[in-house]
């Protein structure tokens, strides 16, 4: 029983990640039909920057996570600059797929340059203690993820609510035209998207490293696996992605302890190809796109 | 003159045919000049372009972009040296068994993925690729682990061993194929509705072209090809292990294709020339990917259609200028007549009848328990301030959007619009209130492309391009010539049509539409944008039309234009029809003059 508990807190706690990761992609997929390919990349970004400054560069810990997650907001900002705004050419335009593959290469090529093929784990301010629920143990630094996580997604939700900003992500995932005819431009919100899809995967990189090893090949399973939490949700619904990320990291717990670690990617991505079959637009997708002519 | 064209045009194909096979006679001769190393190289060109032929059919021609054929080249390769090394089969056979295994292994990814289209594919193609590669190195009963399976057997025939230079020519054949099957597939109804697919799904469907048909021939003509070069590398090499497949590999064959140009025939070899030698040259280890991701990211910046594509857009503007006159004809009544099929000749009979049609958009209620009948043979205009639901009603007919509730009948039979190409098929055409031509197509394959359905052709018969498929093609392109003169297009008919002027542009798309030989046309604004005289010949070509026995439904704001040509005419106001009757009676009727102007001008001109 405790193992079971313990099983599912844990992966509660990975879910959270998974789940702060894809929401990088529906941010910026409502606003202009366009994602991030590299957003795996830019998760390992934040992790690896984060190690770096914390342990390598021995500034304080919450200066380092700031930092880490300012640098990778900042660079999804150039790639929407770069990667996005140019090949943005309506519905069936591939290009900016192309593009940020590209980008997610690059990134990944260059950190491997700069930083090597070494792994890291940043030490947690909450320490190697455990917390004991029920029999249970868990470590705090990875309990801790819970209500963190919680915490962006409800400052996520006030800032969609409440600024002018977010009105305007809002109603430009409503309607970009009419925004637009507003005066407000739409550009520039998307970019807005792009660098609060950026800030999740610097966030979600630099909690990740707390508590797991990071290295730069972590960028594309980790951006495959979040992909898959947007896929079973459908890329445009924020709920529920955090359902399914939640959902994907407990049942990745329990395979990996009752049928094998080895197989938990292969069964991630066959769930997601029946899913397709059978939903294609997600499993809890409700809206229908209206085609105009 | 005719001839002199065709005469020239044949001078022309006869002297690529020759330069091709010069190419091809000159590379065979390869081993005998080059030294092993070079030898090799010139073999791993082969192998690219094999697999790079088949993802240019996936990404050029239908557009989508696949990240995972390295797992595809995988499948070949380990099915067949599994096969060869522990059954001791021959070569021939297990390649062909790898060819069909990659075939179904790539079929499983592609029907969900083409379903769901766009960026969902390209994701979960990456997937595959990801997992391929890790069940590669953990599957160890088949796959020999992370070491890989060595000392496969050299491909034989009787006595004779394939060496390297036997393997290099085989490569060397098997990609001349590939690529004359590519080039095969581009000049049949099968590419040209990949293409029209690729670049307006709705217009492609609104020709009866469906969308997962033409698509997913694109993925397994291109899983194919990929498990058989997969097959023939393992062979030829002797050896193979996991890494040869990872993600960077399929990466490599995107950027094959779109650096030497997607959807040209010849992209891949440039491309795989650039991107084989290109390591040789610069001599690095390092940031090797970085280099990779770089040109990818500059291919699509500077030269989005690829080097052989911006040559190509370069050169053949100043080429066509020499042959771009139009075999052009005054039609005999009867070669009219038989572009269109079998009319219903009995006028006066409805054709369609609609009743009790509604239609709502979340909150908005945009058709309102609307009936109409449609008598064939007639033009009948649907006219109504902008938002009144005229389009809409339209789109509810053609299939686009599937109305709340009421019934259809078409010619006495029940009609359940299900989707734009199921309509389609039933010989209803449309045209849209924006141009949707297909722009990389010419004008002419335009046309060509609404006769897909007419002439269907199979796809490896297009491949092929066995004889009666050439006949059916000569067949197609008369065809459309005749509909470019029928309605009277005088313009350069090679030309690629986004070129093309914004009057023209709806004229080819009705002759378009028309190729698909409707009982029924439904015509959404054609008349917006074009001139006063093209609006004079569109006048005469409905008159035309209706001569030969079709039915027009038309959408139109050219009042004068609607009262010339019209038959009857339904007013439509708030998704309502507020009076159905002729042009003359309707257009001066006090209620429909009020929905268009207001209530104060019926004030006014009623005082008159």
């Amino acid at each position: 029983m405790s193992l079971i508990l313990q099983l599912a807190i844990s992966g509660l706690s990975v879910g959270c990640l998974y789940a702060l990761i894809a929401l990088g992609y529906s941010l910026t997929f409502v606003v202009n039909g366009t994602l991030n390919m590299s957003q795996g990349q830019l998760v390992m970004l934040g992790g690896v920057l984060m190690f770096g400054f914390a342990e390598l560069g021995h500034l304080p810990f919450f200066v380092s996570f700031m930092l880490a997650a300012l640098i990778v907001g900042l660079l999804n900002l150039g790639i929407e600059r770069l990667a996005i705004r140019k090949f943005d050419k309506g519905v069936n335009s591939i290009e900016w797929v192309l593009s940020t593959i590209a980008v997610g290469i690059i990134i990944q090529d260059v950190a491997l340059y700069v930083n090597g093929p070494d792994e890291g784990v940043t030490p947690s301010p909450m320490g190697d203690e455990m917390l004991r629920i029920a029999g249970a143990g868990i470590y705090w630094k990875e309990f801790v993820f819970l209500p963190v996580v919680a915490v962006l997604l409800v400052l996520l939700i006030l800032f969609y609510k409440k600024s002018h900003w977010g009105l305007w992500l809002r109603a430009t995932a409503d309607n970009r035209t009419a925004v637009e005819i507003m005066g407000i431009s739409s550009n520039k919100i998307v970019a807005v998207a792009y660098v609060l899809s950026g800030l999740l995967a610097g966030i979600g990189g630099a909690l990740m490293s707390t508590n797991y090893a990071v290295s730069v090949d972590i960028g594309l399973p980790l951006g495959l696996k979040a992909i898959s939490v947007a896929i079973l949700a459908g890329v445009n619904n924020p709920k529920g992605i955090v359902a399914a990320g939640l959902i994907l990291g407990i049942s990745e717990a329990f395979i990996g302890q009752y049928i094998s670690t080895a197989f938990r990617e292969m069964f991630v991505y066959g769930l997601v190809i029946l899913v397709l079959y059978w939903k294609p637009m997600g499993l809890f997708n409700a809206r229908k796109t209206i085609v105009k002519v | 003159m005719i001839q002199l064209i065709e005469r020239s045009a044949g001078y022309r194909a006869a002297a690529g045919w020759i330069v091709g096979l010069a190419a091809i006679g000159m590379l065979a001769a390869g081993p005998w000049m080059v030294d092993t190393y070079y030898l090799n190289l010139l073999f791993m060109i082969g192998i690219f372009v094999i697999t790079c032929t088949g993802m240019n059919i996936l990404i050029g021609y239908c557009g989508i972009v696949s990240i995972g054929h390295a797992g595809l080249m995988a499948i070949g390769a380990y099915m067949s040296s599994f096969l060869s090394t522990k059954y001791g089969l021959s070569f021939w056979s297990v390649a062909l068994i790898g060819m069909v295994v990659s075939l179904l292994i790539g079929s499983l990814i592609a029907i969900p993925t083409i379903r769901a289209g766009g960026v969902y594919l390209s994701m979960i193609t990456i997937a595959f690729g990801v997992v391929i590669h890790e069940v590669l190195i953990r599957w160890d009963a088949f796959s020999g682990g992370p070491l890989g399976i060595s000392g496969i057997a050299k491909p034989q025939i009787g006595s004779y061993t394939f060496d390297l230079k036997g393997m290099y020519i085989f490569v060397l054949v098997i990609s001349a194929t590939a690529l004359l099957l590519a080039r095969n597939l581009r000049r049949s109804s099968w590419g040209r509705s990949m293409i029209a697919t690729k670049e307006n799904e709705i217009a492609a469907a609104s020709l009866g072209i469906r969308k997962f048909a033409v698509q997913y021939a694109g993925f397994a003509i291109s899983s194919v090809l990929a498990g058989l070069s997969g097959a023939i590398y393992a062979h030829a090499n002797s050896f193979i292990s996991p890494d040869t497949y990872n993600f960077q590999t399929s990466v490599q064959l995107v950027l094959i294709v779109i650096l030497g140009g997607a959807g040209r025939v010849l992209g891949p070899v440039i491309g795989a020339v650039i991107i084989v030698f290109l390591p040789e040259l610069l001599d690095m280890e390092k940031l090797r990917m970085a280099l990779y991701g770089g040109i990818m990211f500059a291919v699509l910046f500077f030269l989005p259609k690829g080097i052989v594509g911006t040559l190509d857009g370069w050169l053949s503007p100043r080429l066509r200028r020499y042959a771009s006159a139009n075999p052009r004809q005054v039609l005999s009544p009867e070669e009219a007549k038989a572009l269109f099929a079998s009319p219903v000749r009995a006028s006066g009979q409805p054709i369609l009848m609609l009743e009790g049609i509604q239609k709502h958009f979340g909150g908005l209620h945009a058709l309102k328990d609307v009936s109409l009948t449609v008598e064939a043979g007639t033009i009948h205009s649907l006219v109504g301030p902008n938002g009144a639901g005229k389009t809409t009603l339209l789109n509810v007919i053609s299939g686009l959007y599937s109305s709340d509730q009421g019934h259809y009948t078409l010619r006495g039979q029940p009609l359940i619009p299900r989707s734009l190409s199921a309509v389609a098929e039933l010989g209803i055409a449309r045209t849209f209130q924006h141009s949707r031509l297909f722009k990389e197509l010419t004008v002419l394959e335009n046309v060509m492309t609404g006769l897909a359905k007419r002439a269907q052709s199979g796809l490896g018969a297009s491949l092929l391009r066995l004889p009666g498929q050439h006949r059916s093609e000569r067949l197609m392109v008369e065809t459309s010539h005749a509909l470019l003169d029928l309605i009277g297009y005088e313009g350069d008919r090679h030309m690629p049509a986004s070129q093309l002027p914004y009057g023209h542009q709806r004229m080819v798309e009705i002759a378009r539409a028309l190729a698909t030989a409707p009982s029924l046309l439904l015509l959404d604004e054609p008349a917006a944008g074009m001139t006063a005289l093209e609006i004079e010949q569109l006048e005469q070509l409905l008159r035309k039309l209706v001569g030969h026995g079709l039915t027009v439904i038309l959408i139109e704001h050219h009042m004068d234009f609607v009262q010339r040509v019209s038959d009857t005419v339904t007013v439509l106001d708030f998704g309502k029809i507020i009076g159905t009757g002729s042009p003359e009676q309707m257009l001066s009727d006090p209620r429909v003059i009020q929905a268009y102007l207001g209530s104060e001008e019926v004030a006014a001109s009623a005082e008159h």
